[in-house]
């Protein structure tokens, strides 16, 4: 029991952030946006340690396991959540604000995304998935001072309830045709090809709907779009560096653990969706004036790139998708503490034309913009070439050339999007008073650097760990 | 033979490294913005080319295989070596591409409008062309095909003063739609053969669909390089425009990537199946070629002109890679070294005529009989530009368009006249500067600076040294 216990640490050491935080809002008199973030980084770090000493033991038998692999994702959420929220603390800080909410927030999220994670039982994804939302809600509307974001928060208040209907609906549907939702059981009647009927097939595509709702695949991204454009700095981080691990993760145990008996079906379920967010991120994003929404558009792009390189269910396709997560998020967060860095009378900027002609002025912080899209775009000699080489290569293994070449086509139209920006930031004339940037994102965006210029050369320091992890999946 | 303290690696490092040093570089106080910057670009390349010297010291020129072979186990899933050679047709080709960039440096030395950004960039392209030009296998080879074209937008975009800004995109997705059909054709060798030498893909038996699908998309990516019909609008219309001495030579040297690519890819023999569409594509060539060197010849504009002559040379070149003979492809080297050589030259001293044009406000006739050094110089450039003896491009060039001629009578005549074209619209130039006219307010005080004039002695011993002995710095030679 007291086993357990200790194995439980890293979600416990979460939650027990909720209460010391209270503690200190409430009686200590003295607190900046930093009390909280140095708070929770203690509580994150010891969160990220105990779980890789506990990385392969389990603490509620068949609802939640702990394995090699869910560790790694674990660990990658912890540390992007660990590198946003130092970034988070600075917009707090040229704010004003308070940042208890934010912080208290992002553990509890953190929490969840560990159980979602950790899940292999349909009743825990059942849970979480409405507890994600609220919570998410509960972002969306922190520090709203415009009609817009109660309307973002109100719309994704109603696609989150709904799709937790279907997840739910989905849930009963299985267990009424198979009478288990243990993803082991699952497996099991699957592989078995055990009930194929209209009902069972019905239960997996909701389910799976719910978890491409919240990876804001195309054709249910309005959210995200809606959200990333009006939402403040440290919540649109949120939604698009560290949701995306953990969802990616839950979408490759749901497929691997549960559902694998029925990988022509999902095959073609998440070839449909990944073509239609590929184009619709690849298009959308061309012609927006908000540069928020523009990446908005483009993380649904990642997320058609990301099932691209998913759909072949073996070691080869989710090594793929890992390193295209995991280079895709550098990237993002790269691109994010450039947002950081944008402000004009301590405004932060968020439409195309209020940049135009920052090379000029802010010479740094618009090559390390360009080196990032340069990325997301997956052009040598850029990080981003790796993860575009890693999914292709998965396609061109398995002969499906029609698919390397709708790829092919979306990358043409996505770097026509980022083109427009490039053009802004470096060919037009300076047309705004840009802000005195903060050292630390400075800091922050030259580590970033290094770290791309150290991956690039040598991959095998970033990847090879992984391969060897990620093999035992599928 | 492998290759001693990594050389290769390190010639492709030390542009980029200079970058670098740019990037964190300051102008010191009073000084002419952007002087540290061009400063270090220049010691960059300087230091470079020593390096590239040193190699020729240790190459066997005499053998046609890749040397000083450099392997690095880059990835694991999918299996891929990043693997670099030179021979001495490479090496040639990156020490003229270095000493164009070189030149083309002396041509931008008084420029203030952010020469900061223009060096950071000039060093990556250089870094990354140097990159392509040691590749020795599919994937570095189309990882620095690919490369390149970031530095070359933004030097385009920045000082290109392309007034259509559209024009700028559409040029980038042009170039970058020919970089993703070699990545398509890369990634089918890979599938059939695994990480493979540039050298060994001509040899690889693919089934017949795929067989022509992959030399369609490499002979397309390359052709996408080269301003030939329908791919010359987006090139001709950004290259003639170009007023900043550097950026145009470094866009005028896209077209080098893509001969460079046809000669490292195509095999001893061409597929039989391309038999056909390569002669169509010469005819398109030669016509396309015609066509160019007569706009050059009715055009104005000096850009257009040196444009014009640029193009011409290339397609003078890309039809002799097919002909595929060892003699005529060590002949396109030598003739190759000196072209880039005389085309950033001509480049640069046009460039300054223009510019002293712009700033006194009048035609520049007659500009050469006041300035004894400019004059020198403008005169022998224009001289090896034609084609007279006086660089290799003389001997080599008359080689390849012999051969060119017994290959196709037709053809041949077609190329010598769109080549006396050319020469012909050099000449007519250098007649303008030299017939004085009273309308011209320049004077004597407007020569070429005595350091400038110094430099480009040593290029014109350079190339009067070439004209000797094409490798006459190698000691062995």
């Amino acid at each position: 029991m007291l086993q357990n216990w200790f194995i439980m640490s890293p979600e416990l050491s979460l939650l027990a952030y909720l209460p010391a935080a209270f503690l200190i809002n409430r009686f200590r008199a003295e607190k900046t946006a930093k009390t909280f973030f140095t708070l929770s980084k203690i509580f994150l770090l010891f969160t990220l340690v105990t779980t890789v000493v506990f990385y392969n033991q389990s603490p509620l038998g068949p609802w939640l396991k702990n394995t090699s692999y869910s560790t790694l994702f674990k660990t990658l959420v912890y540390i992007v959540s660990l590198a946003w929220f130092y970034l988070s603390s600075k917009w707090f800080l040229n704010k004003n604000r308070s940042s208890y909410r934010f912080y208290s927030l992002g553990m509890w999220t953190l929490f969840l995304f560990s159980l979602l994670i950790s899940a292999r039982h349909l009743l825990v994804l059942a849970a979480v998935l409405p507890l994600l939302g609220l919570s998410a809600r509960g972002f969306i509307l922190m520090h709203w001072d415009e009609e817009k974001v109660a309307a973002a928060g109100r719309l994704y208040g109603v696609f989150a309830a709904l799709f937790s209907l279907l997840l739910w609906s989905g849930v009963a549907l299985l267990h009424w045709r198979l009478g288990s939702l243990d993803y082991a059981a699952l497996q099991g009647a699957f592989s078995a090809g055990e009930p194929r009927d209209f009902y069972a097939l019905l239960g997996v595509c909701l389910i799976l709907s719910a978890v491409l709702f919240m990876l804001s695949a195309a054709p249910f991204h309005s959210w995200f779009v809606g959200v990333i454009s009006c939402a403040t700095l440290p919540v649109c981080g949120i939604f698009t560096l560290i949701a995306p691990i953990a969802w990616l993760f839950c979408l490759v145990a749901l497929v691997a653990k549960a559902f694998l008996g029925l990988a022509p079906l999902l095959h073609g379920i998440l070839l449909a969706f990944a073509v239609v967010s590929l184009f619709i991120g690849a298009f959308s994003a061309n012609g927006q004036t908000n540069i928020r929404r523009l990446f908005a558009f483009v993380g649904v792009y990642n997320t058609g790139f990301l099932l691209f390189g998913l759909i072949n269910f073996n070691s080869d396709s989710i090594m793929s998708a890992f390193s295209y997560e995991l280079i895709y998020v550098l990237a993002m967060i790269g691109v994010y503490t450039v947002f950081l860095g944008l402000k004009s009378k301590s405004e932060y900027l968020s439409d195309v034309a209020e940049i135009s002609g920052l090379s000029h002025v802010k010479p740094y912080i618009s090559a390390a913009f360009l080196v990032f899209m340069f990325s997301l775009v997956g052009m040598p000699p850029m990080l981003g070439f790796l993860g575009r080489l890693a999914v292709v290569n998965t396609l061109v293994t398995s002969a499906q050339w029609f698919d390397v070449g709708i790829l092919l086509v979306s990358v043409l139209f996505m770097a026509n999007a980022f083109l427009n920006i490039i053009r802004t930031v470096y060919f037009e004339p300076l047309k705004n008073a840009f802000d005195r940037t903060d050292k630390s994102i400075y800091i922050s965006l030259f580590v970033n650097l290094v770290l791309v210029i150290i991956s690039i050369l040598n991959p095998a320091y970033v990847l090879l760990g992984a391969e060897t992890v990620l093999k035992g999946v599928f | 033979m492998n290759s001693p303290f990594a050389l290769l690696s390190l010639i492709v490092a030390v542009p980029f490294f200079g970058m670098l040093f740019v990037l964190s570089s300051k102008d010191a106080k009073g000084a002419l913005p952007g002087r540290n910057a061009f400063n270090v670009c220049v010691f960059t390349i300087i230091s470079n080319i020593i390096l590239i010297w040193r190699i020729f010291m240790i190459l066997n020129e005499k053998s046609a295989s890749l040397q000083l072979i450099e392997r690095f186990d880059w990835l694991n899933t999918p299996n891929i070596d990043i693997v670099l050679g030179v021979d001495v047709f490479s090496l040639l080709l990156i020490l003229a591409v270095h000493l164009a960039v070189l030149i083309g440096l002396f041509g931008v030395s008084a420029n203030t409008f952010r020469q900061k950004s223009l060096m950071v960039f000039t060093l990556l392209f250089l870094s990354m062309i140097t990159g392509f030009l040691v590749a020795a296998d599919i994937f570095s080879f189309y990882i620095f095909f690919e490369a390149m074209l970031l530095p070359l937008f933004m030097i385009i975009g920045m000082f290109g003063e392309v007034r259509k800004q559209g024009l700028i995109n559409r040029f980038f997705l042009y170039n970058f739609i020919g970089a993703i059909i070699l990545f398509s054709a890369t990634m089918l060798i890979f599938y059939h053969r695994g990480s493979t030498m540039l050298a060994d893909v001509g040899s690889i038996s693919f089934p017949a669909p795929l067989r022509y699908y992959i030399w369609g998309a490499v002979c397309l990516s390359f052709v996408s390089r080269i301003p030939v019909w329908p791919f010359h609008y987006w090139i001709s219309s950004i290259n003639s425009g170009i007023r900043n001495p550097l950026a145009f030579i470094i866009t005028a040297l896209l077209p080098l990537t893509a001969i460079y690519g046809f000669i490292r890819f195509l095999p001893a023999r061409l597929p039989l199946e391309l038999g056909d569409y390569i002669m169509y594509g010469e005819i398109i060539a030669v016509v396309t070629m015609l066509f160019i060197a007569l706009i050059g010849f009715t055009n104005r504009d000096y850009q257009y002109k040196i444009f014009a002559y640029v193009t011409v040379y290339y397609i003078l070149y890309l039809l002799g890679v097919f002909v595929n003979d060892e003699l005529i492809m060590t002949s396109i080297g030598y003739s190759l070294f000196c072209f880039l050589i005389i085309m950033a030259s001509l480049e640069v001293v046009s460039g300054y005529i223009y510019h002293k044009e712009q700033e006194a406000q009048c035609v520049s006739n007659g500009f050469l009989c006041r300035v004894k050094r400019l004059s020198f110089v403008y005169s022998f450039i224009t001289v090896a530009a034609v084609g007279l003896p006086v660089s290799a491009v003389f001997v080599n060039n008359f080689l390849i368009l012999s051969r060119l001629l017994g290959f196709n009578v037709k053809m041949g005549v077609l190329l010598v006249l769109s080549l006396a074209f050319v020469g012909v619209t050099l000449i007519q130039e250098l007649l303008r500067l030299k017939q004085d006219s009273k309308e011209c307010r320049l004077g004597k005080n407007d020569d070429i600076s005595k350091p400038f004039f110094a430099f480009m002695l040593f290029v014109i011993f350079i190339l009067l040294m070439s004209f000797v002995k094409p490798l006459w710095f190698v000691a062995s030679a």
